[in-house]
């Protein structure tokens, strides 16, 4: 990939017996945003960490703008800007002295950093709580300040890992808006978020990782796909009657179990009416039917179906190669 | 929205005490904006100093002949820096846990100019006070009788005597669990160090048995060097007793924070 600003190959991680990051490989190309996607544990958190030097990798290479993980990690370290889980800004300074700290740490004078500092509280819609602490900001405040802390120099790789984990709807969308707007600048930009609608609104292609590997990539709608297009939930409360339709629908098709429904992928009326036609020939009444486009959820259940059964899987996830960006 | 277009040319990197100088500088902003810092490291030690003169100077005066003042202030300005020990080990270990740290982690930065740049911002402060409270301290009467020499001098050893505490607090910073332990490590010691000191009353005070221990205290070697380089009296033994403690303690110190940094460094 010549366009790769992160190429990452074959990368593991391992913590004693547990590999948290097992065979990962992907690549992101400047001006487009991949989201890593994956619930809690699934090495989202240790992959970022090692590809922002603060865990070095047990296998594999990446490099970032062309600087190696391992050979050059200060160099990497220059490349990046990264937006943490948890806003990583001083609290006690306000938000023009935090940005004006960590200008003038890489190399702005104090008067560069400061009309720097100024630009980017501008932009950001921070100019009225510029001399205010940090701690008086708000959580959505706080998110657009570490994203502009990361922006006081430029950089060509922007790292965001969860970067709207408990933002307002409205926060979350400013936030969306500015990462849009740096990808369109030319940023490659690599995000990790629980969340498939977020995924969906900033990502070009997803990378979906569970027990530290790559179990599918693709853009969201080829992910979406491999579930079937949309999903149909049955509820059905009463666990025994719940177990004899998984068994009669499994006959058929792939059904996740959840707490207290099925969950069965279903592309058109056909499928529909079979899963239906499937319940009324076992006599099962359910609770309720609906019929919904695929959450994270369902993707999720989907995929990891599909990789504890590799042969059943009509698309395979190609976690050996690394790909290009769709 | 233009994000990198206007950015300013990246520069290179600022050096390793540049960058220790402004993150020193960070440290000092946060000790101005506590309060409960400027009160427990500056007011309490300044509130002693005028509740034991109203108390005793003219007991002192009466038995030893001279004003209580005289080893009262250096022996204030000691226990400043001893208090900075708790609160600027607290404050560090809840830096390299937090967020900004980690920034600091993922950028251009010398990790050492993490370290140095918490030592500098302490050392400026315990300096800071050190000065003010000399000043103040000539109201009741505390002078530099010996020339300005000798007062450089004063703060020389007040500088080392910090550079100890600094380091002690950032071996605590890097060695506690969590914080309220660190107050137990320090305050016991600290306390001991300065009531069997000679700072409040002379050697000759103490029941002979455990005089020599109370020469030996590195807060009566400093006392002594300090009231020497003040007020005049002997000097060679106190300051060079002052320096092999200070120099001492604080390169052992920095032995062990060289391998537990490391730690936290790597995460």
């Amino acid at each position: 990939m010549s366009d790769a600003v992160i190429s990452i190959e074959r990368l593991c991680k391992r913590f004693g017996p547990t590999t948290a990051v097992d065979d990962v490989s992907f690549s992101v190309a400047a001006g487009s945003v991949v989201g890593l996607l994956g619930p809690n544990g699934a090495g989202k958190t240790t992959l970022i960490n090692c590809l922002t030097t603060l865990l070095t990798p047990d296998g594999g290479t990446a490099t970032v703008a062309g600087r190696d993980l391992r050979a050059d990690p200060h160099g990497v370290r220059a490349s990046l800007a990264v937006t943490g889980q948890f806003a990583a800004v001083d609290e006690t300074l306000t938000g023009r002295e935090n940005l004006v700290f960590f200008a003038r740490l890489l190399g702005l004078s104090k008067p560069r950093a400061a009309a720097r500092a100024g630009e980017l509280l501008d932009r950001f819609g921070l100019a009225e709580s510029a001399d205010r602490p940090v701690g008086q900001y708000s959580g959505g405040m706080r998110r657009k300040l570490d994203l502009a802390v990361g922006l006081v120099v430029p950089r060509p790789v922007l790292i965001l890992d969860e970067p709207t984990t408990g933002l307002d709807p409205r926060s979350r969308e400013t936030l969306w808006e500015a990462v849009r707007a740096l990808a369109a600048d030319g940023m490659a930009i690599l995000l990790t978020t629980q969340y498939l609608d977020e995924a969906d609104a900033l990502a070009d292609r997803i990378v979906v990782i569970d027990h530290g590997r790559v179990i599918a990539q693709g853009t969201a709608r080829e992910l979406k796909q491999q579930t079937g297009g949309s999903v149909c939930e049955v509820v059905l409360a009463d666990a025994a009657v719940r177990a004899r339709a998984a068994e009669l629908l499994a006959a058929s098709t792939t059904v996740s179990v959840r707490e207290d429904s099925l969950v069965v992928p279903v592309s058109g009326t056909d499928d529909l009416g079979g899963v239906l036609a499937v319940l009324k020939g076992g006599g099962i009444r359910a609770d309720d039917v609906a019929v919904h486009p695929p959450t994270l959820n369902d993707v999720f259940f989907a995929l990891t179906a599909d990789h504890a059964h590799p042969a059943d899987r009509a698309h395979p996830a190609g976690h050996s190669a690394p790909e290009a960006r769709a | 929205m233009t994000a990198t277009s206007t950015a300013p040319a990246p520069a290179p990197a600022p050096g390793l005490w540049a960058q220790s100088a402004l993150i020193g500088g960070r440290t000092l902003k946060h000790f101005v904006r506590s309060p409960m810092m400027l009160l427990s490291t500056f007011g309490f030690p300044l509130l002693q100093l005028f509740m034991l003169l109203a108390t005793f100077k003219i007991i002192v005066h009466d038995t030893l002949g001279e004003s209580y003042v005289v080893r009262l202030a250096p022996l204030v300005i000691l226990i400043t820096s001893f208090s900075a020990i708790g609160s600027s080990a607290i404050a560090f270990w809840v830096d390299i846990r937090s967020g900004v740290f980690n920034r600091l982690r993922v950028m251009p930065v010398h990790a050492l100019s993490m370290l140095l740049g918490r030592m500098l911002g302490d050392l400026v402060r315990i300096l800071g006070i050190a000065v003010l409270v000399a000043l103040i301290a000539q109201l009741p009467g505390f002078r530099f009788r010996q020339g300005v020499a000798a007062a450089a001098g004063f703060f020389v050893l007040v500088a080392l005597f910090g550079l100890m505490c600094t380091s002690l607090a950032v071996v605590a910073a890097l060695s506690a669990p969590y914080p309220p332990v660190i107050m137990r490590w320090v305050q016991m010691p600290t306390l001991a160090l300065t009531m069997l000191s000679t700072g409040y009353m002379p050697r000759e005070a103490f029941p002979s048995a455990i005089r020599p221990v109370i020469a030996a205290n590195p807060v009566s070697t400093a006392v002594e060097a300090l009231v020497g380089l003040s007020r005049g009296g002997p000097l060679l033994v106190p300051v060079l007793a002052t320096v092999a403690w200070t120099v001492g303690v604080s390169a052992l110190c920095a032995w062990v924070t060289a391998r537990r940094f490391r730690g936290f460094v790597a995460g």
